[in-house]
């Protein structure tokens, strides 16, 4: 009797416990190519070692996803289907910016990983030297994993100039990076959503969808995310609050308000120009993201090493990947700058 | 005739020294090298942290100070002159990077030579003014500010210009010797109202040109440079246990006043 009732419990409590976990967290996302070679122990040929790609996905993806479902459960949050509407569910709310900062984390490593395939020809990994730094950067037209697409690498050509052009913006932004952070090629639309809302707009779109018209290139820095228009006004905000606070507490004691001059040449402040900056509030798509956090590089190519890193990136970019992700492009037949 | 403008041009050329950055040598550097810190690195690791990074930082400050007043100028230097320079923030970097690591290699030593060291009454005096009773206090405290952190960067303990001490956090390459560049906020996701009015303080001081006499007595790294090679991607949490056991307290204690 005693016996079955203690059975009964162990068989029972991992079900109960599981089936609570399978609603309310999230496990790490299977990226195909890093499973196959991670089975065999391989390298990630031309880029990672296999205990480097180990480390970064799969160890720190884990501790990531780990923190975060503690976090979840802890301030009683219901997570959503995906990580972008976790992302976008926290990312203005300040006592969930742990909760903000694993998610973003977890989605540019991922977005960073799943645009990459092995390199034709293998690198061997090394610790460079100081050398590095004297070594004279290559000028001549990139020929090597260029896009395939001609559509592509028309929009390519028409926002940067050239593909040569885009390799170089590119990797010398990741290589501007000191701390962690992430380089991404973006499609911008060529107005913001506040403006899509307004009426006016209906002159120019009759769908209401924004148009992309160019490819960009931009830098995030430790948790930050590409499409963080929902997080623009914060501060405008916090200091409208901060401006009435004190003029109640000022009437409260009947002291005169008192009014700063406007002159002429008022420039305004840092938070309304972040408020009324349309830029910030226009819905980027990203595309490509390349990862150029000290710890991608440290392991495989030491210290000096970021500037082979990023070559090697180049050369691992799977551009099929990155053209699925586009959105339809829209030529303006005439532009208002 | 000729022998005057010989002295002359000989002491033109004394008073305008070419000199490039190096590493500095640290007390037991060498044995550091061929043991590595005991409790703390590897042989590998260390050469890693200390002589490949500040050999990295320093040589790209030479080339960036090259032919510049920052040529014969120590770290130290460079870093405040550049700090409020839009235009000098990749010569900041290194600067303030050489600087900090240096800060904080000249505290470590071996594990069981750092036992035996301790913080000075006035030390712990100080702490206990700011509200951690006893060592362990503020042990927990100080580590878990670099442990909670996102991405690089340093923390230290400082001591502001009344002689009170205060933990100070610095993202990526901040420096804690101005308020403008101590880079303690990021505003990436929710921004909340502590965080705001921080942010309005250091404008405040900004405008009216405040002067920051803080000074860093304790400086410890969370870079991944600093762990990676020993501890792993992982491994910060690790690291932050093992490097404490391993501060000569003599070195802490040393940068304070001496009663």
């Amino acid at each position: 009797m005693l016996k079955s009732h203690i059975c009964n419990r162990v068989l029972r409590a991992p079900t109960a416990f599981r089936a609570v976990r399978a609603v309310s967290s999230y496990t790490l996302p299977n990226i195909h190519l890093l499973e196959e070679l991670n089975v065999n122990k391989q390298d990630f040929k031309g880029l990672f070692s296999h205990s480097t790609y180990n480390q970064l996905w799969f160890q720190r993806g884990e501790k990531l996803i780990e923190e975060l479902n503690e976090l979840l459960i802890e301030n009683q949050v219901n997570p959503p289907n995906n990580l972008n509407e976790l992302i976008s569910l926290t990312i203005n709310k300040p006592q969930l910016q742990k909760i903000y900062s694993n998610s973003s984390l977890l989605f540019n490593l991922q977005f960073f990983l799943e645009g990459l395939k092995e390199a034709n020809e293998t690198y061997e990994f090394q610790q460079l030297n100081e050398g590095e730094i004297f070594r004279n950067p290559d000028i001549t037209e990139v020929s090597s994993n260029i896009p395939q697409n001609e559509a592509f690498k028309d929009w390519l050509s028409a926002s940067f100039g050239s593909i040569t052009e885009f390799k170089n913006l590119l990797l010398n932004s990741a290589k501007a990076i000191k701390g962690d952070g992430t380089t991404w090629l973006v499609a911008q639309p060529n107005v913001s959503e506040s403006s899509l809302k307004s009426n006016f707009t209906g002159l120019f779109n009759e769908s209401n969808e924004p148009k992309y018209t160019k490819l960009s290139v931009m830098n995030t820095y430790n948790a930050g995310v590409v499409d963080d228009s929902i997080r623009s006004g914060q501060l405008f905000k916090l200091q409208q609050q901060k401006k009435a606070k004190l003029v109640m507490e000022q009437e409260k004691e009947g002291t005169q308000v008192k009014q700063t001059p406007e002159t002429e040449n008022y420039l305004g402040t840092v938070e309304e120009a972040e408020f009324t900056h349309s830029f910030s509030d226009k819905k980027i798509i990203p595309l490509l993201a390349v990862d150029a956090s000290l710890r991608n590089y440290l392991l495989d190519y030491g210290v000096f090493g970021k500037q082979q890193y990023l070559e090697n990136v180049w050369n691992c970019v799977n551009w099929s990947v990155v053209e699925q992700r586009l959105p339809p492009r829209f030529i303006a037949n005439f532009t208002i700058e | 005739m000729f022998s005057r403008i010989t002295s002359a041009s000989i002491r033109s050329i004394v008073r305008c020294q070419r000199s490039v950055h190096t590493v500095p040598q640290l007390k037991n550097q060498d044995v550091f090298l061929k043991n590595g810190i005991e409790g703390l690195y590897t042989p590998k690791g260390f050469e890693a942290s200390w002589l490949q990074y500040q050999k990295y930082l320093t040589m790209n400050l030479t080339l960036l100070t090259n032919g510049t007043e920052g040529e014969s100028r120590p770290p130290y230097q460079i870093l405040l002159n550049t700090a409020r320079q839009t235009l000098g923030q990749h010569t900041f970097h290194f600067a303030s990077q050489a600087h900090n690591n240096h800060l904080m290699f000249e505290q470590l030593t071996n594990a069981s030579e750092a036992q035996q060291s301790q913080p000075s009454r006035y030390l712990l005096g100080r702490l206990a003014d700011a509200g951690y009773n006893n060592i362990e206090e503020f042990r927990d405290a100080f580590l878990s500010v670099a442990e909670l952190s996102i991405g690089q960067g340093w923390v230290f303990l400082v001591e502001d210009a009344d002689k009170s001490v205060r933990i100070l956090r610095c993202n990526n390459d901040g420096t804690p010797y101005y308020y403008g560049k101590n880079q303690s906020l990021d505003l990436n996701g929710g921004v909340n109202e502590g965080n705001f009015e921080q942010l309005n303080l250091i404008k405040e001081a900004g405008t009216s040109n405040k002067r920051d006499f803080t000074l860093p007595i304790l400086g410890i790294s969370f870079w991944d440079t600093s762990y990676i090679n020993d501890y792993g991607v992982n491994g910060k949490k690790e690291y932050l246990q093992s490097v404490w056991k391993c501060i000569d307290w003599n070195v802490v204690n040393g940068r304070l006043l001496q009663l």
